[in-house]
This record gives C-alpha cells, sequence and structure tokens, in this order.
C-alpha cells in the first residue's frame, strides 16, 4: 500500500448515498453541473464523481473506472486506492475539501458509509501549443514563445536553463482568486536586493485577481504616472533567458504568456534578441539605426512645426520654394495640419492592429497611401508633411518594443504641441522635460537611464554599442549583480603568437 | 544647528560628478558674453586674463577645500556655526539664499534676452521664465540625485555644440593675436575682474561637500572641472577674437553667438537658432543647483520643507522676472551681481581661513 | 502629485502663449535678393532698394517678383517696397545683396549696419557690387535667367570663391574686414554684358568705399596672400623666342603672336607677407606656387626637365610683373587690399595704429615679390 495524506477526521462523512448526493448538491454550487454515477461493486454501491468539463474523462475510463469494475477483492477506501495506482490519489473526509477538490478538476470516488472520499487529480487543463512569438518578431534564433500555462512555461525555462541556481520562487498574487506567481533568477547572479524588493512588492499586493502579468506590472511599477514603461514584457523564451542569465529576475504569472523582466533600462528597450547573433558589428549597426529612429520620431514632425510657424530662416534656401509652395495651399495653421495627419496615421494604425491581419495590412497600405495622396491634393497637407510624418510613423516602429514604439510615439504629441506653441523653445523645454523625467525614473529601484546615468562606461558595450562578443567579459554592472564576471578575459585574450 | 550633517548612503554621490557639477556651475549664458568682456578691458591678451582668473581659483579651491576638510562631514554653514555661533551663521546662510536667487534671476533674464533678441521677438519674459523654472522645480523635487543626473545629462547633451565652431576656427586669422602683451598689465588685471562673473557658480562646493560619497578624491574632478571651464572660456574667447575683428567683438554683445552664425547643415541652415535652444542645457543646470542650494540652506537653517522653499523662491524670481525687461536693467543686476559676488565668492573663503586654523588651534590646546 | 501640482502652470504657459504671433512660412514675402542704389531724385539723395522676395501664392504663375522701394534710411525703403507685397518682408533668407555704382562708391557700411543688428539676418550672406545700378542687375536677372533665377547670381558668385578666385565675401567676412585696421576688403563686379549678368572683376574697398577695379586674376593674386589655395585655374603667357626648340608643331605659326600661353592648375599655393624694415616700410611677400600643367596655347614637347626650369622660371617672372602692377594699381587707388597694415601694426607693440595714420603710410610702402614656381605634373604627356 501505497502512503496515504491522511486529513483531520470531521463529522462529515460516513453518509449514505443518496444523503451524500444531496449534501453534495448542496455544496457544489453549480450542481447541475456535477456528474454523479453510482456503480454496483459487489454489494457495495460505489459514487464515481467529477465535474465533466474539469477532468479528463478518457482518463477516467481508462484509469478509474476501468480499475474499478475490474476490482476483485472487496470494495473499500483502501483497496480502491490500492488498486487504482495513481499518484494524486488522496483521502478526504470533509464536504468542503471535496468541493474545492471537485473545481481544481479532481475526480472524487466514494464507498457507501465510509467515512473517506477517495480523489484523484484527473483535470485538464485547456491550454495551446508552443507557437512562434507574435509581439515580438525576430528573424535569426529561437522564436518560441511563452503560452498561457505557467505550468509549461516553467517546463521551458528549465529546459532551457538546467541548473541548480536557477530560483523559482512561488508567490501566491490576489486575495479572492490567488494566482500562482513565479520569481525565477539566478541565486548567484541576481542582486539579492532587487530579489527581495520584488519579492516584497508581489506579496504586499492587495488585489482581486490578476488576469494577467501587466495588471501585475501597473500595480508593482516604480512610477505609475509615468507613460514610459518600466518592465520589459516579453514573450519569448529567449529574451527571458537572456535577462536571467545577465542576472535580471523575471517574473511569470500563471494564465499570461509573458515574462515580466525587472530592472530594465531605458535601452533595454531597444534592444532585440538578434543581436546577440547577428556580427557584431550588424547589430551595432542596427543598434544605432534603432536609436536614431527614436530620435527622429520624436523631434521629426516637430521640427516641422517650428520651422513653418516660427523659424523659416531654419529651412535650407533649396527647400525653401517647394516648402513654402505647397504650404501655400494649406489653409491650417501648421500645427493643425500636423495633428491631423499625425491623427490619420495613428487612426490607421489602431484600425490595422484591431482588423484581422490580412485586413489591416489592406487597411494600412491603401490608407497609407490613399489617404495620403488624397490630402495633399485636397491642400489638406503640405507634400513634405506627408514624408515627414510617413517617416516618423516608420521609425517609430523601428523599436523593437512595441510598447517602446507607442511610447515615443505619444511623446511626440506634447512635444508638437509644445513647438507649435513657443517654437523652438518651446520644443527644447519639452526635451528638457523628458530628460528629466527619465532621470528622475526608476526601475525596481535601479536608474532608469542606467547605465548612461549613472555612468558606468563597462556597461556601455552592452547598452549602446555591441564589441565582439569576447570583450564582453562583465555582466551589466549597473544592476550590481553578485557574480559580475563572465569569463575570464586575461585567459580569453591569450593567444598564440603567428607561427608559434 | 549641527556642525556636521549626516547624508544617508542613498543621497550621496561620487566625487567623479563634481566635475560636471563645478564645469556645469561655471558655463552657462556667462560664457556667451565672456569674449567681448574680457576684450574690452584687455584687448585681444584676453586669453591672459582667463589664465589668471583660473590660478586665483583654482588657489581659491584649495582654500575651500582644506576649510571643509577641517571637519569631519561639514558644509559652509557648518563651519559658520563653528566658528561665529548659530545666529550669525544664519545670518550669513540668508545671505547666501538672497545671493542666489539674485544669481539665478541674473542668469534667467540673461537667457530670456538672448531668446527675446535672436529667437522669438514677440515671446513674453513672464512665460519663458515659467518654463524654466518648471524645469528647475520638477528636478529639484527629484532629490540631489535627480540634479546630479540632469546637470551630467545636459552636460552631454550640450557638448556637442564645439562641433559647430570648426567653420569660425577655420576662419580664424591668427594676425589678430598679434603683438602679444600689448596692454598694460593694470588692464590685463582689469580683463580678470571682469571675466569673474563668468567665473563664479564654484562656490556650490561649500554646500553640495557633504553630499560627496569618496571625498578623499574630490580634488581632481573639482579641479579639473575648474580647468574645463577654462579650457571652453579661452576656446571662446580666443576664437571670437581671431574671427571677429576688434571693432566687431567690441560692439556685439554675445560674441560667442556670432561665431554659430556662420555654420551651416543641409538640414538646418541656420544653426544658431538651435544652439540658442539647446543654450537651454548649457544654462539651466546652475539655476538647478542652486535652486537646489537655497532649498538646502533654508531646510538648514530655517528648517523650511524642500518644497515650501522651492516654490517660495521659484514664485519670487517670476515676479520679479518681468521688471527686467531692458537691456540696461540687466546689465545693472548683472554688475551687481557681478559686484556682490566679489565679496562672498572671491574674498570671503580667504578671510575664513585663518579663523578655521585658529579655532583648530584652540581646539587642540 | 508633486507633478500633478505643475499642472496649472503648464494651462497657464498655453493660454498666455496668445501674445506669440507666429510667422507662418507662407504667409511671409521672404526677401532673397536685395539691390541698393543711392539715386538723385528732386536734388535729394535717396536710397533706391531693389528686392526680390519668394511670395508662395499658389495662383501666381511666379514665385518671385520684384519690388522697389525708396526712402531716406534704408528701413524706409524697405517699408516703402513692403507696400506692394501681399505679405511682411522678412530679411531671414537674404542670399545676396547688391550695391549699385554709387552707393558703392559712398560707402556701404551704412547699408549693412541694419544687417548686422538684426538677429535674423543669416551672417553668410554674399555681397555683391555691380557697376551699373542694382536694379539693372537684378532686372536682369528677373527677365533673362530662366532657371532658378534666385539662385543663379548666388552660384555663379560662389563657384568663384571655391575656386579661390575671390575672396570671403560674405557679411560677415566684409564687415570683419572694413572695421580692421590696415586691411580692406574685395568684392566681385558682377555686370550685364550680353544681356546676362557676368562677373566681370573684382571690386577693392578703402574701407567701406568702393575705389577702384581688378581683374579677376588680380583678386586670385591678392587671395593667394591671405589664404592657402588649391585647385585655381590660372593662365600665364610666356615669352616665345625662350622656346623655340621645343614647340612641336609643324604648321605656320600666326605669325605676330610672341607669347605662348599656359592653362594651369593651382596644385597648392600659399604666401606671405613679411616685414624686412618696418621703419622703412619695406615688405616682402613670399609666394609658393605647385602648379598642373593642362595646356599651352602651340603645342610643345617637353623634353626635359630643363625646359620645366625654364617655364618655371618664366611663370616666376609673369607673376612677378603682374604683383608689381597689382600693387601699384592698389597703391594709385589707396586701397590696401593685400594686408601690408596688419603685418605692419602686429609688429608695432603698444602703438595704437588707426586706419587714417596707415593709410598716410601705405602710399610710402615698398613691396618686393619673391615668387617660387614648381611645375609637378604635365598630364599624361610630356
Amino acid at each position: 500500500m501505497r502512503p496515504v495524506k491522511k486529513r483531520a477526521n470531521q463529522a462529515d462523512l460516513p453518509l449514505s448515498m443518496d444523503e451524500f448526493e444531496n449534501k453534495l448538491e448542496t455544496e457544489v454550487l453549480n450542481s447541475q453541473d456535477l456528474s454523479f454515477t453510482v456503480y454496483k461493486q459487489e454489494n457495495k454501491q460505489v459514487a464515481v464523481f467529477y465535474i465533466p468539463y474539469l477532468v479528463d474523462s478518457t482518463k477516467i475510463e481508462q484509469q478509474v473506472l476501468n480499475n474499478l469494475l475490474d476490482m476483485q477483492t472487496e470494495c473499500t477506501a483502501d483497496s480502491i486506492l490500492s488498486e487504482i495506482p495513481l499518484s494524486s490519489g488522496e483521502q478526504v473526509s470533509s464536504i468542503r475539501t471535496i468541493r474545492n477538490k471537485l473545481t481544481e478538476g479532481y475526480v472524487g470516488l466514494y464507498v457507501e458509509q465510509e467515512n473517506q472520499v477517495i480523489m484523484y487529480e484527473l483535470g485538464k487543463t485547456e491550454k495551446r501549443a508552443l507557437e512562434k512569438a507574435e509581439t515580438e518578431s525576430v528573424v535569426v534564433g529561437p522564436l518560441i514563445a511563452f503560452t498561457e500555462s505557467l505550468e509549461s512555461n516553467l517546463n521551458i525555462i528549465n529546459w532551457r536553463m538546467n541548473t541548480p541556481d536557477l530560483a523559482m520562487e512561488k508567490v501566491e498574487v490576489g486575495k479572492r482568486n490567488p494566482k500562482e506567481t513565479r520569481i525565477i533568477y539566478l541565486k548567484s547572479v541576481a542582486n539579492e536586493t532587487d530579489v527581495n524588493t520584488m519579492r516584497q512588492r508581489l506579496s504586499d499586493l492587495e488585489i482581486d485577481m490578476v488576469e494577467d502579468i501587466h495588471i501585475i506590472k501597473q500595480y508593482i511599477l516604480d512610477s505609475s504616472t509615468s507613460i514610459f514603461a518600466q518592465f520589459v514584457s516579453s514573450e519569448l523564451v529567449d529574451r527571458s533567458m537572456y535577462a536571467i542569465k545577465s542576472g535580471k529576475i523575471i517574473v511569470m504569472v500563471e494564465d499570461s504568456p509573458f515574462a515580466l523582466i525587472a530592472p530594465s533600462t531605458l535601452f533595454s528597450f531597444f534592444e532585440s534578441t538578434e543581436d546577440r547573433y547577428f556580427h557584431w558589428t550588424l547589430s551595432m549597426f542596427v543598434r544605432f539605426l534603432r536609436f536614431l529612429a527614436a530620435f527622429v520620431t520624436l523631434l521629426l514632425t516637430p521640427m516641422y512645426v517650428v520651422a513653418t510657424t516660427y523659424h523659416y530662416e531654419l529651412v535650407p534656401s533649396q527647400l525653401l520654394v517647394s516648402l513654402g509652395e505647397s504650404r501655400s495651399v494649406v489653409p491650417f495653421p501648421p500645427l493643425i495640419e500636423v495633428f491631423l495627419i499625425e491623427l490619420v496615421i495613428e487612426l490607421l494604425r489602431e484600425a490595422g492592429a484591431r482588423l484581422p491581419t490580412k485586413v489591416g495590412q489592406t487597411i494600412g497600405i491603401v490608407g497609407g497611401v490613399v489617404v495620403g495622396t488624397a490630402a495633399v491634393q485636397a491642400g489638406i497637407s503640405s507634400n513634405i508633411l506627408i514624408i515627414l510624418v510617413t517617416m516618423s510613423a516608420l521609425a517609430s516602429y523601428a523599436t523593437p518594443s512595441y510598447v517602446m514604439g507607442n511610447t515615443i510615439r505619444f511623446v511626440r504629441f506634447p512635444l508638437f504641441f509644445l513647438a507649435g506653441f513657443y517654437g523652438i523653445i518651446g520644443l527644447m523645454f519639452g526635451i528638457c522635460l523628458l530628460v528629466i523625467h527619465l532621470v528622475r525614473l526608476e526601475s525596481l529601484g535601479r536608474p532608469y537611464l542606467a547605465p548612461l546615468y549613472p555612468l558606468r562606461l563597462a556597461d556601455f558595450n552592452k547598452a549602446f554599442y555591441r564589441l565582439p562578443e569576447q570583450t564582453k567579459y562583465k555582466r551589466f554592472l549597473s544592476y550590481r549583480p553578485k557574480d559580475k564576471q563572465l569569463f575570464n578575459k586575461e585567459r580569453a585574450a591569450k593567444r598564440r603568437d603567428i607561427d608559434e | 544647528m549641527k556642525i556636521n550633517v549626516q547624508i544617508p548612503k542613498g543621497e550621496q554621490f561620487r566625487s567623479f560628478y563634481m566635475f560636471f557639477i563645478i564645469a556645469s556651475m561655471q558655463l552657462g549664458v556667462g560664457l556667451i558674453g565672456i569674449p567681448r568682456i574680457v576684450f574690452m578691458e584687455a584687448g585681444h591678451d584676453a586669453w591672459i586674463s582667463i589664465l589668471i582668473a583660473y590660478l586665483y581659483i583654482a588657489l581659491l579651491l584649495f582654500v575651500m577645500l582644506y576649510i571643509l576638510r577641517q571637519y569631519e562631514n561639514a558644509d559652509i554653514l557648518g563651519v559658520q556655526a563653528d566658528l561665529f555661533g548659530s545666529f550669525i551663521s544664519k545670518v550669513l546662510g540668508t545671505v547666501y539664499i538672497l545671493y542666489f536667487i539674485f544669481y539665478i534671476l541674473s542668469t534667467l533674464v540673461t537667457y530670456i534676452e538672448i531668446i527675446m533678441v535672436f529667437v522669438l521677438p514677440d515671446s513674453n519674459a513672464f512665460v519663458l521664465g515659467c518654463m524654466l523654472l518648471i524645469i528647475a522645480i520638477y528636478t529639484v523635487f527629484g532629490g540631489l540625485k535627480a540634479v546630479v543626473g540632469v546637470t551630467f545629462l545636459f552636460f552631454m547633451f550640450s557638448t556637442w555644440l564645439f562641433v559647430l565652431l570648426i567653420q569660425p576656427i577655420r576662419q580664424m586669422d591668427f594676425l589678430n593675436f598679434l603683438p602679444v602683451m600689448d596692454k598694460e598689465i593694470i588692464d590685463i588685471l582689469r580683463g580678470t575682474i571682469a571675466a569673474s562673473y563668468t567665473f563664479t557658480g564654484f562656490e556650490i562646493l561649500f554646500f553640495i561637500y557633504p553630499f560627496v560619497a569618496n571625498k578623499e578624491k574630490i580634488g581632481k574632478p573639482v579641479f579639473l572641472g575648474l580647468s574645463y571651464f577654462t579650457f571652453v572660456a579661452l576656446l571662446a574667447t580666443n576664437i571670437a577674437i581671431g574671427f571677429l575683428s576688434p571693432a566687431q567683438l567690441e560692439r556685439r554683445i554675445w560674441a560667442v553667438l556670432n561665431l554659430f552664425k556662420i555654420q551651416t547643415s543641409p538640414i538646418i541652415e541656420r544653426l544658431d537658432y538651435v544652439v540658442i535652444a539647446e543654450w537651454m542645457m548649457v544654462a539651466m543646470p546652475k539655476v538647478i543647483l542652486l535652486m537646489w542650494c537655497i532649498s538646502y540652506i533654508a531646510k538648514r537653517i530655517y528648517n523650511l520643507s524642500r518644497e515650501t522653499s522651492v516654490y517660495t523662491s521659484a514664485s519670487i524670481l517670476l515676479i520679479l522676472i518681468p521688471f527686467f525687461n531692458e537691456h540696461f536693467i540687466i546689465q545693472r543686476l548683472i554688475d551687481n551681481v557681478s559686484r556682490v559676488s566679489y565679496g562672498i565668492v572671491y574674498i570671503y573663503p580667504f578671510l575664513l581661513l585663518p579663523l578655521v586654523l585658529l579655532k583648530k588651534k584652540t581646539r587642540k590646546k | 502629485m508633486r507633478t500633478a501640482k505643475l499642472i496649472p502652470l503648464f494651462i497657464l504657459i498655453v493660454f498666455l502663449q496668445a501674445c506669440l504671433e507666429t510667422t507662418q512660412i507662407e504667409k511671409l514675402a521672404i526677401i532673397n535678393s536685395r539691390g541698393v542704389d543711392l539715386i538723385d531724385e528732386g536734388g535729394k539723395r535717396m536710397i533706391e532698394t531693389t528686392l526680390i522676395p519668394y511670395i508662395f501664392d499658389p495662383r501666381a504663375p511666379d514665385m518671385t517678383s520684384l519690388l522697389t522701394g525708396k526712402g531716406r534710411t534704408i528701413k524706409q525703403a524697405r517699408v516703402e517696397a513692403e507696400k506692394q507685397s501681399p505679405y511682411p518682408l522678412v530679411p531671414g533668407k537674404i542670399n545676396i545683396e547688391f550695391y549699385g555704382k554709387e552707393a558703392a562708391e559712398s560707402g556701404i557700411l551704412p547699408f549693412l549696419n541694419t544687417h548686422v543688428r538684426d538677429a535674423p539676418v543669416s551672417d553668410i550672406m554674399q555681397l555683391a557690387v555691380t557697376n551699373q545700378t542694382a536694379r539693372e542687375i537684378l532686372e536682369i536677372e528677373q527677365q533673362s535667367v530662366e532657371l532658378n533665377r534666385t539662385k543663379y547670381l548666388q552660384d555663379l558668385i560662389s563657384k568663384e570663391v571655391e575656386k579661390g578666385t575671390l575672396p570671403r565675401i560674405t557679411l560677415q567676412f566684409f564687415t570683419r574686414l572694413v572695421q580692421q585696421v590696415g586691411i580692406d576688403p574685395i568684392l566681385p563686379v558682377i555686370d550685364v554684358v550680353n544681356g546676362k549678368p557676368t562677373l566681370t572683376g573684382a571690386a577693392v574697398f578703402q574701407e567701406d568705399k568702393y575705389v577702384g577695379n581688378i581683374s579677376v586674376k588680380e583678386s586670385f593674386m591678392a587671395n593667394l596672400l591671405r589664404q592657402r589655395l588649391r585647385g585655381t585655374p590660372i593662365d600665364v603667357g610666356v615669352p616665345r623666342e625662350n622656346y623655340l626648340g621645343e614647340i612641336d608643331y609643324k604648321g605656320k605659326l600666326t605669325e605676330n603672336e610672341d607669347s605662348i600661353y599656359l592653362s594651369l592648375m593651382l596644385h597648392t599655393g600659399k604666401g606671405k607677407i613679411k616685414i624686412v624694415d618696418a621703419d622703412s616700410l619695406a615688405f616682402k611677400a613670399d609666394i609658393t606656387m605647385k602648379l598642373d600643367l593642362l595646356e599651352t596655347s602651340i603645342p610643345m614637347n617637353i623634353k626635359s626637365e630643363d625646359t620645366s626650369r625654364k617655364f618655371e622660371r618664366d611663370i616666376e617672372k609673369y607673376f612677378v610683373r603682374e604683383y608689381e602692377n597689382l600693387f601699384a594699381k592698389l597703391q594709385e587707388v589707396n586701397s590696401d587690399a593685400l594686408g601690408l597694415g596688419r603685418k605692419y601694426i602686429t609688429s608695432r607693440k603698444g602703438s595704437k595704429t588707426t586706419n587714417k595714420e596707415w593709410m598716410e603710410k601705405y602710399q610710402d610702402a615698398k613691396m618686393e615679390f619673391d615668387i617660387d614656381v614648381t611645375i609637378v605634373n604635365f598630364g599624361a604627356i610630356d
């Protein structure tokens, strides 16, 4: 016989079969859902009960019913336990516990007049198969993405990083409907303060329930007023693995296919996992391109507003003529003009995102071309503006993180309003505020602009440019990882001389 | 009032940032005018005047650091409290607050005047003042960490402006510097005095010293900061002398901006507009740091909350700004502030030194 | 929370901005070229200004138009001209400015004063002089030049500046030299030849007054003493009798031609003025030129190094002669375009020589020219 956990004996049982059924039906809320079947075995009545949509019915048939009906010995709770050798077998005696177990996907077996109910876990959870990441698309490198099932996510992580060093702390979040949340990090690398902060923030949460990791994210942010995302959330397994490896912490919650990576810097939103797989010159180029794109998105249209509204001197003489000509047919001031066109672009983007993929693409292209051309012909916008707006929209999509791309696009609106109100000085004022805001921001108590401020030149190799992997013998020091060294530089740098 | 201040570790910053603090405090709108101011007195030997100013200030910084090092972790208020007692220290602290307010005022109105002359002639001084003060307030409320960070980043983001000086450098006429030592020594010294307003700002050391984490290493960044500014001032002055003729330089109030006026780029034709806007990042760290100083002093001597003092001083500034709307009134303000700075910044530490030494001796006995 | 407190201030800014007047690009008449003339009207000296602004009217066939105005001051003339324009005239994009002969002779500094004071005016605006009136030039430009007319003149001049035949002619550089003691500026002269604006030479100034004309080549020679140059085409004539042996032309030569003309390209060249004796006002110019030979007017066979040396000596002689002529010409019109005075003043410590004092001395100045020519390249044939 297998040892089973014994529960404290309560006065609920034994009952006769009818009594038991009645009692169970009053306790279980959706009683019409309960499947309660009574089988005659020898001279005893055995009830098998479960909630059909929570359990795997083929498993019940194969593993429970078959064994039960084939039983040669007399039917008691103990004999059932030994005859149906499933590891999850438990003896339960309180109706309330039975109820709870049923809703978790257990099957119950009750032999008449016994004081124990035997329960097996044969639950089935609906989950999808592992798929490619949708929101973060990569060209090179592992494409596998997390799914909604925490179990399989943990499985993937363990499979990708099989080391005793890996800690997967469990925290329950949610008062009414607690959900399993995991803090995953490398014990010997991750900074302890960060882990403690994260644990503290998660266990301090007093919310009803968590639909998705992004709910948690919003509750544990350092600054909830800031539009800048302070944690990277990624569905890419690869990215999370890299984060763990470099000493960051990731948080995963049941039912969410996203992992929260903390702490994060502004610059980590411009990283893509591909950067590490490409040759370093390429990835360096791409990285600079992304920063450039962010600048272009932020400044292009505001500069247009500045130049056309206040400082015509800024426009190159060659461009002045064509700009003036196309502006002269537009009846609105530049600010309104830019606002209208930007709004159109944003609408196209939103519509494209909501519609099914195929229709969405059509809307994007057709809308962009048709609306743009029509706007110029109708004299609502100057053709130069159309080019600028398109360029800046395009540039905003070059940011690998969708959230950050949206943020940058949003920040542009106040910037060009300021530019429209106070010219180049207003624009500069906006930029100054933006810089100050970013300096003040923190992610899990760590500075958001690291390694730019506080300055740590050693980390520039990771945050801004990427020299060959051989030069990256240190981890990201701004987060003060416990283990700073990635490998020994001296040993790695040792080379043979020519012809040696 | 306590002589030594306890600073929690989280609020301290590394001495490395002192370089940016000292340099940023000295940079600012004063830099735009320095070529002309010094040239008026010292002629094309202005660079000698600036070098003399550098040596004097280096000595002064040495004295200031020496005074501060006599104490465990004190600022100037603590030193004064130790020497003169609590009451006089409070009076002197108030003098500092007033000086700083007028110092900020002179910086702001000069920058606003430049904006109004060069970029936005119809703009409203009050609104511009509002914008600049919002920047300062927003930063100061982030605490010293944010103040230092913003100083550092603004410094970094505005350094590229030097690249725009390539064109004027190429058009320099080195004959303008000959003959060397054309003027009398006394004229050159007068040039040094004229440059002093631009050089002020390093007095921040007296207040920010307790917040430095590794104080034993503070000397190097402080002197490098001063040297950096001296280099920039020399660069600006010498390019202006070489690029402009004496008659031009004597009439251009903001000579440095004239240097940027000939630089063009294919995308933005007139970079001087960009430079003036970008100068916000050069001018603002000074205002931010001084604003922080004011709130720090007010907290220390009157126990006022940071918010109260910041809002009060900002309101005072905002009310005063519209009154300084004429070029000559602004010049008079600058003259007066620099006159006060001779006393507070350039002479006072030397007066303090023997007293501190005396105190040290008596304490030993 | 603290951020929330700043919101009222933001709103304040937005409301107060109503005072800020916008200058939208299409609602401006952006002046592109300006001409200044002095005219006589009823015995009074009046300033006439001719302006070519961009006026962005979608219905008009032409974006530029010609406006003129008269007034006692240049500002007044502009206000007068503005009456013909639907939008305010703004000076931020003046790329080129012309001075009529009379205006230039009377001194152009008063006309520039408003530019220097006005911050939006570009410092890299080009200045030029014409022997006709500025109005004629601009009218011709408006009528005759078909392609991108507003840039035509500008490119015409800046091409020469890039080649090095003209010194820098920007507003900034001109005002710098005008007020510099001991050096006088040079500006290009553009006249209408055969109905087209053409660069005919350069104007030398005494301070801000137009005093004499020099050729483009002479302007190049003066420029060479100011800065290092490269890539300038040069034409030189050398006496034919020295090269009779090298002429590689079997046909009949034109009889009355006693020079061979060489077309050369300046590889690198620089010149420096030195003071030989400050008291007797003796100056010396050291000029080195490295040249590429591009073309000879008579086909020649340059066989040996000797020929090359002979060429070099003759080119040197040619330039010494030209420089001496130029210097004499400049002394005659009392313009120190070569910048002797700068050298003189920098050697006099503590003296405050004014322009007037120097100009008196300038008449007695003597100058020697020492020219060193090397031909580095003869092209693909020898």
